[in-house]
């Protein structure tokens, strides 16, 4: 019966690609009209933020197909994990915001290496055995509706807010919100690096459960929240996606923590099974270069890694082996049983 | 003229720059290998320690679980250090396995290998091995715990691939072969140097040589490394012999042609009275003046024969190839060459010889030397005597030094004068009425000198002179 379904669903929906649990599927024709070979991607980035670089490289590729495929972090892993494919053929890139899933691929040997001028420009952060790429920059930060602390003080820091929510619970109770890392793959990652930099986090999460904080699913909901009014602040969204709906024009304020600004990567990587790692390599290097850069500012709306340096308070997620940690399954279990007692529980 | 000769030559700076340089080399290649493998043995022991830490730190948080968590009724809390500090070193994979000695997987990669259990808790075992296509080193601690109803032995391994520290090793060998290579090339830089200095004096030599007249026999004085001073000193040796053989040549000529012109003047100066005989006795020249120019014209073909000899045999004792002779054998052919003119003496030949006395020699200048000996014992014998030739020195006379001795009733020669009759032109006391060069002797001793030989003057009994030449004992057949 449960076949029946998937069959029925595989047909009516062409959002449906193998095994693959695909959100959004776009495909993009050469540019030449002899196509040499199509590039499979598979990524977390919403179809539409990824549209300007994808017509970007088919510019300077022009005989390079490109379909790309949207889906959750975890589909994405599970699908290079599982040697998935797309009309036939292997994925040639995976995109990806989940940077503990991205190194865990490549610690189990399922990414490719690659190597060029472009990716050795980039900080030894965003790289890792020439296999994964950094080529976003996302400080997680925290977002306030303006007109909800016209009369506050905008906290600047993690203890700022401490104090704040402390001083007047009244204002913020049921009105913060943040990820659920039960749900969300970078929730859970924003969470554990949290944790590991300070205890102020656990602090920070007590009040928050006590104020009955909303947990959500996803950043783009909080900010939509925020920007309604319906949420006076929320704790750990992606900065990126923040900026482009403030330039939009949304009544968002911004805060990058003083203390110190998680910076999460969204990487790319090329799966070992793919057969078109060449054109693969030559999008990462796109995405990499000084005019990838450009593109992903101006049109992706995303912060692109910077080749040297950033400023002190801002911390960059390591790529490494560290990151395997928090995905084994005792360690996350006893995490989140750590983290519902400190805010579920009090709710 | 003719060409010299194409002996191949050879640089000795060259020679010893390469075997200096091969063994420099040898030694560089040793300094890589050894650096090669400490390296590697310093980069494993780097990387245990790691591993190790990381395995005992992951098995401290090894603990009872909460009902329900984790099997085996054990849950582990990953220390995020214990992985994140395997990171620092390079790009290395990492896995972990976190597991009951039973087998049954508490967490981490299930086909991880583990090893064998460790003896101690807190001595974790190390091994090599491959996994997932990649070569790992693994460290396996081991945990003992109480459970509510049994002990537990948890095995806690942690590996990672070995790429940083197989390029570190790799690396620290690969400086050690830069600088040995620096070291070679300093070694070759300073022995070309040093070779050079060394040879220096070889060159000086040379050139003290190049610039000398052809006339300067003098000895080359100059301050030589011992090494060298043997060379200086054949030079100066070979100089000598070649100023002595030049000042006898010289004399040689000078007296030659002085003692030629005396016979030749004789000669003439009988010729003269010969032809004033025949104007003045109506064209009859007298007999007893043709008969002295007959003497004098013999004694100049036998003078200039001796002269030719004595250069040919001269000669031939520095040159002439060395064979094998019997001495027997080359006493009986020189006897046989005599016999006519002992026969017109009434002189016999008493041959007394040991077939098995053998030399090294030339046959012809020993030939003549014989025959100059025996010559002279005919010319000086008494008549209607007889002269003893005996050989010994072979198995049958008790392989003395091989010796031929001929002896003699003449007049022999006094003690006083022994020395001196070998000399060129010399002749002794006895001689004054016998027709000779005086060339005889010094023939014989040159070819012995050559020889190596003896030659010794000895009274005969009752009376004359018994001579005896001594040859060294040739080298034994092989």
């Amino acid at each position: 019966m449960m076949r029946f379904w998937i069959l029925v669903l595989t047909l009516l929906v062409p959002l449906r690609a193998g095994a693959v649990e695909i959100e959004a599927h776009r495909s993009y024709p050469a540019r030449d009209v002899e196509a040499d070979s199509t590039l499979h991607i598979l990524g977390t980035t919403e179809a539409s933020v990824m549209e300007g670089l994808i017509q970007a490289y088919r510019t300077r590729h022009p005989k390079v197909a490109v379909v790309y495929d949207q889906a959750t972090s975890r589909a994405v892993y599970n699908a290079i994990e599982d040697n998935e494919t797309v009309d036939g053929s292997p994925y040639d890139l995976a995109i990806s915001s989940a940077m503990d899933l991205q190194i865990k691929l490549v610690n189990d040997g399922r990414a490719r290496q690659h190597r060029s001028v472009a990716t050795a420009r980039l900080p030894r952060w965003a790289t890792w055995r020439d296999r994964i790429f950094g080529f976003t920059r996302e400080p997680a930060v925290i977002i306030y509706n303006t007109q909800a602390f016209q009369d506050v003080p905008v906290p600047q820091s993690r203890f700022e807010l401490v104090n704040l929510l402390r001083r007047t619970p009244g204002l913020f109770d049921g009105r913060i919100a943040t990820y659920d890392p039960n749900v969300s793959g970078l929730g859970y990652l924003f969470a554990t690096q949290d944790s590991l930099q300070s205890d102020t986090y656990w602090r920070l999460m007590e009040i928050f459960g006590n104020l009955s904080a909303r947990l959500s699913c996803c950043s783009s909901e909080m900010l939509d929240k925020v920007a309604s009014g319906e949420i006076a602040l929320a704790y750990n969204v992606l900065g990126s996606y923040a900026q482009a709906r403030r330039d939009a024009g949304a009544p968002i304020g911004i805060v990058l923590p003083r203390d110190y600004t998680l910076l999460m990567v969204r990487t790319a990587l090329i799966p070992q099974v793919s057969d078109n790692a060449e054109a693969a390599g030559d999008f990462i290097d796109f995405l990499v270069s000084d005019a990838g850069r450009e593109v992903i500012q101006h049109e992706a709306f995303l912060s692109p890694v910077l080749p040297e340096g950033d400023d002190g308070t801002l911390i960059p997620v390591r790529l490494g082996p560290g990151l395997l940690v928090f995905l084994d399954a005792l360690k996350r279990r006893a995490f989140l049983s750590e983290w519902a007692s400190a805010v579920a529980e009090r709710r | 003229m003719t060409a010299a000769p194409m002996i191949a030559t050879w640089s000795l700076r060259r020679r010893l720059l390469g075997q200096l340089l091969l063994v420099f080399a040898g030694l560089a290649v040793l300094l890589y290998l050894s650096v090669q493998a400490v390296a590697g043995r310093a980069a494993d022991s780097t990387q245990d320690t790691i591993l190790g830490a990381s395995a005992i730190a992951i098995a401290e948080q090894v603990r009872v679980g909460d009902t329900g968590i984790g099997p085996a009724g054990l849950t582990v809390d990953l220390p995020y250090a214990a992985l994140e500090m395997l990171g620092l070193s390079g790009e290395d994979r990492v896995f972990y396995r976190v597991a009951t000695d039973g087998g049954l997987l508490i967490t981490g990669y299930e086909d991880l290998p583990s090893g064998s259990a460790p003896q101690q808790e807190d001595v974790p075992l190390f091994f090599t091995t491959t996994y997932r296509g990649d070569t790992v080193r693994v460290a396996t601690a081991r945990r003992s715990i109480l459970t509510s109803d049994h002990r537990e032995t948890v095995l806690i391994s942690v590996a990672q691939t070995r790429e940083a520290f197989g390029t570190l090793a790799t690396n620290i060998a690969l400086s050690a072969a830069g600088v040995g290579l620096g070291f070679l090339a300093l070694a070759a830089l300073l022995a070309w140097i040093a070779i050079a200095r060394a040879l220096k004096p070889v060159q000086q030599i040379g050139s003290l040589l190049a610039a000398r007249a052809s006339d300067d026999f003098t000895p080359i004085e100059t301050a030589a490394p011992r090494e060298i001073a043997p060379l200086i000193d054949a030079i100066n040796d070979f100089v000598e012999r070649l100023r002595l053989t030049l000042d006898t040549s010289q004399q040689f000529i000078a007296e030659a042609a002085h003692r030629i012109r005396t016979p030749l003047a004789a000669l003439k100066a009988q010729a003269e009275v010969a032809l004033r005989d025949g104007e003045n006795g109506a064209g009859q020249a007298s007999t007893d003046s043709l008969r002295r120019m007959r003497r004098a014209a013999d004694e100049t073909s036998q003078l200039t024969t001796q002269l030719l000899t004595q250069a040919m045999v001269a000669y031939r004792a520095e040159r002439a190839e060395r064979q094998r002779l019997s001495l027997a054998a080359l006493a009986r052919t020189a006897a046989r060459d005599l016999e006519v003119a002992a026969e017109m003496r009434g002189i016999d030949f008493r041959l007394n010889l040991d077939d098995g006395a053998e030399i090294m020699g030339d046959e012809i200048a020993l030939l003549e030397a014989i025959r100059n000996v025996l010559d002279n014992a005919v010319k000086y014998g008494p008549p209607d005597d007889f002269i003893e030739i005996t050989v010994t020195g072979g198995p049958a006379t008790g392989n003395t030094a091989p010796e031929i001795a001929i002896a003699d009733h003449g007049p022999g020669i006094p003690r006083q004068e022994r020395d001196l009759v070998f000399e060129r032109f010399r002749r002794g006391g006895a001689g004054a009425q016998t027709m000779g060069s005086g060339l005889g002797l010094s023939i014989v001793r040159q070819v012995m000198l050559a020889h190596r030989g003896r030659v010794r003057l000895e009274d005969n009994q009752p009376q004359g002179l018994r001579l005896r030449l001594t040859f060294p004992a040739p080298r034994q057949k092989r």
